[in-house]
């Protein structure tokens, strides 16, 4: 279910970088998407097909990157891959830990068009 | 034409967060995110904590679900102020619906701030509120399965009550699993075992609340001479 709050975000930043750079319609938007984050494809694209009707990316098409986790410990500063349920260190088998990455949702790039102008 | 952007689809919700924090800091009011799934007994708790904080401390709530003013009208006799944030069709708040709620509550007279978001143990994991501590709730009766099934929560909380604990006689619940899942997690945040009912763990809890209070803010009560 947070697929959709996430494409609501992702479709109200859409909106903000479109009008800065005075794009009327939208044809791609590359998302990438934190492991972490636990984020279905199927669920977002669904999400997507639903939520962009009536706005600038209404005919755009969501491409999704996944970006892997990484954790770093507070403690004694290994590095490792964190699953899901589990964060403990390999090394120390501490939880405090520090995300470096895989725990963000990033727009990277929009594609669209602006008014007059065909689409490229 | 192409845009690069690079930027996080939720700064827009942290940056308000960050300036909701920064207000409650102004204020001197703690303010806690209490985040579990319907049902777990948040609006239980918080009826019975705020009464335990008072006279000596007083709290606010800004309490979200999609419908009703159910859970504002039975917290409304026990807080300083409540105020409702209806969602609609959305399964959390916002710091946005917090920013404009906290515009209207009597800060300048609130120790706490308690926002009990709507009842869904995923997406307010999610969305920064701007709160300064994260409270997971998991009441008993959900299962002993649900920490490794929806972790993501008690990953983040400062805190994790297991709830309705009057009722472990009666219910199936391994303990040591939940425990063990958690550990994998967490092993900052304080685990406790409480029922408003029996009141098993209660005094811990507000033990709690007040000794954060007082680490963060420094004092313990706004008016605690008067």
């Amino acid at each position: 279910m947070h697929e959709f709050s996430l494409i609501e975000a992702m479709l109200d930043q859409v909106d903000t970088v479109a009008r800065e750079n005075h794009l009327d319609r939208i044809t791609d938007i590359h998302l990438q998407t934190g492991e972490l984050r636990q984020v279905i494809p199927e669920m977002m694209q669904t999400a997507f097909q639903s939520a962009r009707q009536g706005t600038v990316a209404e005919q755009a098409t969501l491409a999704l990157t996944e970006e892997t986790g990484l954790a770093e410990c507070q403690f004694c500063e290994t590095r490792f891959k964190p699953m899901i349920h589990d964060f403990q260190c390999p090394s120390c088998q501490g939880t405090k830990v520090r995300i470096i990455q895989g725990n963000d949702i990033i727009l990277l790039s929009i594609n669209g068009t602006q008014k007059g102008e065909g689409a490229r | 034409m192409k845009v690069n952007v690079v930027k996080s689809v939720l700064k827009a919700n942290d940056l308000i967060a960050e300036n909701n924090r920064d207000l409650f800091r102004q204020y001197r009011t703690v303010a806690l995110n209490l985040i579990s799934s319907p049902g777990s007994g948040k609006t239980t708790l918080l009826e019975r904590t705020i009464s335990a904080l008072k006279p000596a401390q007083q709290s606010v709530v800004i309490v979200g679900d999609l419908e009703t003013s159910r859970d504002a009208d039975r917290l409304q006799p026990h807080a300083y102020e409540v105020t409702q944030i209806n969602t609609g069709l959305s399964c959390h708040l916002y710091a946005n619906q917090i920013a404009q709620s906290a515009r209207d509550l009597p800060l300048d007279q609130a120790d706490y701030l308690f926002i009990e978001n709507v009842g869904n143990m995923v997406c307010p994991g999610e969305f920064d509120l701007g709160e300064n501590l994260k409270v997971a709730l998991l009441s008993i009766c959900e299962g002993d399965d649900k920490v490794a099934k929806y972790p993501t929560i008690f990953r983040v909380a400062d805190i994790i009550l297991l709830t309705k604990m009057d009722l472990i006689d009666v219910i199936d619940f391994d303990m040591d699993r939940v425990q063990s899942d958690i550990r994998k997690l967490n092993q900052e945040a304080p685990l406790m075992k409480i029922s408003v009912k029996s009141c098993t763990g209660f005094d811990e809890w507000i033990q709690w609340l007040q000794d954060k209070r007082e680490s963060s803010v420094g004092v313990k009560a706004k008016f605690v001479e008067t």
